[in-house]
């Protein structure tokens, strides 16, 4: 153990694993422009802009779902509203594989932090109606759109009757918080140096950033996790990022050395949030 | 076949070819600021910036047909109309060695939203003009100025007579729209991190990027063509910027690497545009 351990909140996992892993997709729609542009034009359509995103319900998506099937692995999928409502075939495919959806706003690019309270509770309850039609289930977690939640999202997440949200980074194990009486577990963002717009797309880095970070971020971890402090770590690909051939093989290298380790709950968001609640009991915290 | 192959289009090409590859070539010209700078000045004149697009007419274009030569490959080349009109007898000579040119508007640096149609519709007709004067016919295809189209753009294309426009980056191989009753070819991008400007210069980053963008693209492409999923990858290299001394090594391993592959169709836009259409016929 070491010196300042007892500073650290005391956490295990269900069989005592050394860390979890979990990846995640998004299924993303835009209304004026996505992630990939020359010019930032918000407000005004880029249609180019635009089309880089259609990319993954017409390619990237079915391409990651191929290569989840190949390693037998379940993903969450945090999916936009409009998303939903265009490609409900893509959802019910991942669905029926085993994934998870998880609601991400009705258009990647219209964030909270600029709607009034009420225009943002419609627009949650959009995305929830899009993807309970399209899966025949109500989403349990949630991950605000742009990684952008305003200061109402908690609440009305709670209202909406969410289990979860992603819209934290304060930590690497989840944790549990009330929310107008009720327990909401929190799951922070253990991605961020694995996620291919933050870290691939946004700064044009090489393919290879997302394997640096993601062996620096589970050798790390795993250790700690062998002295009996465990953490999680994760690995987000959108459908219209990750799923194009430049990331291919990365993700593959990424997802071959963590089957190379014992001791690893691979896993997904709902499962650990089940498990965080689990070890909570009734959200004394 | 892959568990989903078969909810992606079925495609194949003109030789049953694993891949497809293309080159392509950017002869630009601005009219306030390059893409190299340290300070952005949209509307004004910063003189050096200028001088670096310079670099393309002047050498770097130059080395570019010169590689291109010693490997025996031809090219479109994305021009910009200011460009034609500045320095014809690169394009006469380029279009002299196989190449083709394609339309880039009429400055780089200028970009047209919903609101700009006619000014549009006008630098679209003079972009054509001038490249129809420098080599003796219009272009056949189009690329918007600074990868930003407006949503006029593929209307006007159509209305000007373009067969492929290159304003898209939904899939790894090509598709037809129908715009304004007229069947156009979108040609996506199958190049954004192999593209010199988006992933070397923008991001300042190292040479070797577009060396392991290129490669990782064309592996799994490859892996997936020989599964019977053939696609598309492509390297655009900007006559200001990747003609360079910088990227000529990088340019070489990633051609000598095409080189060492059997089953590429190393072919242009163009070829791509006819074949799209033919087999589009075919399928329908």
């Amino acid at each position: 153990m070491s010196k300042f351990d007892s500073r650290r909140r005391s956490w295990r996992w269900p069989n005592n694993e050394r860390i979890a892993f979990s990846i995640g997709m998004a299924f993303e729609a835009f209304e004026f422009q996505s992630q990939y542009r020359t010019r930032d034009t918000p407000g005004k359509v880029n249609p180019l802009s635009l089309s880089y995103a259609e990319y993954g319900a017409k390619v990237g998506g079915w391409r990651l779902l191929d290569l989840f099937d190949d390693y037998a692995i379940k993903s969450h999928i945090s999916t936009n509203g409009l998303a939903a409502e265009r490609h409900p075939e893509f959802l019910a495919a991942a669905v029926k594989e085993g994934h998870e959806i998880v609601g991400h706003g009705w258009a990647n690019d219209r964030l909270y932090a600029t709607m009034s309270a009420e225009a943002e509770r419609d627009d949650i309850r959009r995305t929830t109606e899009a993807i309970t039609a399209a899966t025949g289930t109500a989403p349990m977690g949630w991950a605000s759109p742009g990684a952008s939640p305003s200061a109402h999202t908690l609440d009305i997440l709670c209202e909406t009757g969410y289990r979860w949200s992603g819209d934290d980074a304060s930590d690497d194990i989840p944790f549990v918080q009330q929310v107008k009486g009720r327990p909401l577990v929190i799951l922070p963002q253990t991605n961020a140096q694995h996620n291919d717009v933050q870290i691939f797309l946004g700064p044009r880095n090489a393919p290879s950033i997302i394997w640096e970070g993601f062996k620096e971020s589970f050798d790390q971890l795993y250790r700690e996790g062998q002295e009996g402090r465990p953490g999680w770590t994760e690995i987000i690909l959108h459908c219209h990022i990750g799923g194009r051939p430049v990331l291919g093989g990365t993700i593959r290298k990424c997802l071959d050395y963590v089957r190379q380790h014992e001791q690893v709950w691979c896993t997904t968001r709902n499962e650990i949030a089940a498990w965080a609640l689990n070890q909570n009991g009734s959200g004394a915290g | 076949m892959s568990k989903f192959g078969e909810r992606r289009r079925a495609w194949r090409w003109p030789g049953n070819e694993r891949i497809a590859f293309t080159i392509g070539l950017a002869f630009e010209a601005f009219e306030f600021q390059s893409q190299y700078r340290t300070r952005d000045t949209p509307g004004k004149l910063n003189p050096l910036s200028l001088s670096y697009a310079n670099y393309g007419a002047n050498v770097g274009a130059w080395r570019l047909l010169e590689l291109l030569d010693g490997y025996g490959l031809k090219s479109h080349m994305s021009t910009n109309g200011l460009a034609a009109e500045r320095h014809p007898e690169f394009l006469a000579m380029s279009v002299k060695e196989g190449h083709e040119i394609s339309g880039h508007g009429w400055v780089n640096d200028r970009i047209y939203t919903a609101d700009d149609l006619e000014t549009e519709r006008r630098d679209i007709a003079r972009t054509t003009d001038a490249i129809a004067a420098a080599t003796g016919r219009p272009p056949r295809g189009w690329t918007s100025s600074g990868a930003t189209p407006s949503v006029n753009t593929t209307g006007l294309l159509a209305e000007a007579g373009y067969q492929w426009s290159g304003d898209d980056a939904s899939d790894d191989l090509p598709f037809v729209k129908t715009v304004g009753g007229r069947s156009m070819v979108m040609l996506p991008h199958t190049h954004t991190h192999q593209n010199d400007v988006q992933i070397f210069l923008g991001p300042r980053n190292g040479p070797g990027i577009i060396w392991e963008g290129f490669k990782e693209s064309f592996d799994q492409l490859y892996r997936e063509g020989t599964d019977g999923a053939p696609g598309w990858t492509e390297i655009i290299l900007h006559c200001q910027i990747g003609g360079r001394p910088v990227l000529t090594g990088t340019i070489r391993k990633c051609l000598d690497y095409i080189r060492s592959h059997d089953g590429v169709w190393c072919t242009t836009r163009g070829a791509i545009a006819d074949w799209t259409l033919k087999h589009e016929a075919r399928t329908q």
